[in-house]
């Protein structure tokens, strides 16, 4: 997998983990190109606009061009404010069909001065009028009976099976919860922490 | 002995510091950092582990996570601080300090571990 991986997405980011989220995970350069994508994404567009959308959607093409109308002028000037700041962009969004109720968020992330890592995950699925299922947490304890959830974004690892976001356990984890970081955001963390003490360290470096 | 304050401000000599975390992504990143830094990072998953090495090797601080598979983070650093009096020790969690470790003064910073807070009160231990 990570072959044709540009370097400064290795250098910071657990590339094999990112595509095995079941979540899209997209990476641009800075002029919004895509450079890298997850094996979701592939599978994504193949269900929802035919064979030929890898294609004009995969690997080298402008990201913003799947977006028409207002949206993509909103998004353009999103993607600047976040290489410029440095401040990672979120959003919660429904995507329902008639038969289910989906709640998904998209993350928007600086990879140092290099682009962007582009991320959407499911928050919520069930049918609707029914609430979310109360979630066991057997699956999501390691041999140890531990749980890991990201002490960032908060989302739990479940075994063999990525991270979710599961909204009872934001506030109280289930015991022998410990935490650490997911694979997007360990790679966010270093990337803008690295960033910010090289930037740190030249200052002081300069009477 | 010299004291680990006067190890850390001296920047010709080695500084080593034993980091516990049981996610290795975590662990791989906080010491990635920390040796950009200058500090030569010894990492364990395991609290039990690192007692051992610290009992046995030169470490002039520790980073641990509290909730670890076994002993808790905080356990290992009541034992280090009878111990190792000049091991200086912070407890990183996505947990707010119980009200004993306040009590006793264990530096206690949350997860994400904002970084520079982190080098800040390693200079100053």
């Amino acid at each position: 997998m990570s072959a044709n991986v540009p370097a400064f997405l290795l250098h910071a980011f657990d590339v094999d983990e990112l595509d095995r989220d079941e979540g899209i995970v997209v990476a641009l350069d800075r002029d919004g190109t895509i450079v890298w994508h997850n094996s979701t994404w592939k599978r994504f567009a193949l269900e929802n606009g035919g064979l030929d959308v890898p294609s004009r959607f995969g690997l080298g093409a402008r990201y913003l061009d799947g977006i028409s109308g207002p949206l993509r002028a909103f998004y353009a000037s999103v993607f600047e404010s976040v290489i410029a700041t440095q401040e990672p962009f979120e959003q919660d969004y429904e995507c329902s069909s008639p038969d289910e109720f989906r709640l998904h968020h998209l993350r928007i992330l600086p990879i140092d001065d290099h682009g962007l890592l582009i991320e959407h995950s499911t928050r919520a699925l069930h049918p609707h009028g029914e609430g979310e299922a109360v979630s066991s947490d057997e699956a999501y304890r390691d041999d140890q009976g531990m749980l890991l959830q990201c002490s960032n974004c908060r989302r739990v690892h479940r075994v063999g099976d990525g991270w979710h976001w599961i909204r009872d356990w934001v506030k109280v984890p289930p015991p022998s919860t410990s935490h650490g970081l997911c694979a997007a955001c360990a790679g966010h963390y270093f990337a803008t922490t690295r960033r910010a003490r090289r930037v740190a360290r030249t200052k002081k470096a300069t009477p | 002995m010299r004291s680990s304050a006067a190890l850390s401000q001296d920047p010709s000599l080695p500084r080593r510091l034993a980091l516990v975390e049981d996610d290795l992504r975590t662990q791989r990143t906080m010491s990635l950092l920390l040796e950009d830094e200058g500090w030569i990072v010894e990492c364990f998953t395991d609290a039990a582990l690192a007692l051992a090495a610290i009992r046995a090797g030169d470490f002039q601080a520790l980073v641990t996570d509290h909730v670890l598979p076994g002993m808790q983070g905080l356990d290992l650093v009541r034992v280090l601080r009878q111990e190792r009096p000049g091991l200086y020790c912070v407890v990183v969690s996505g947990y707010d300090a119980p009200s004993d470790a306040r009590a006793q003064g264990v530096p206690w910073l949350l997860k994400p571990v904002d970084f520079d807070s982190l080098l800040r009160v390693l200079d100053a231990g």
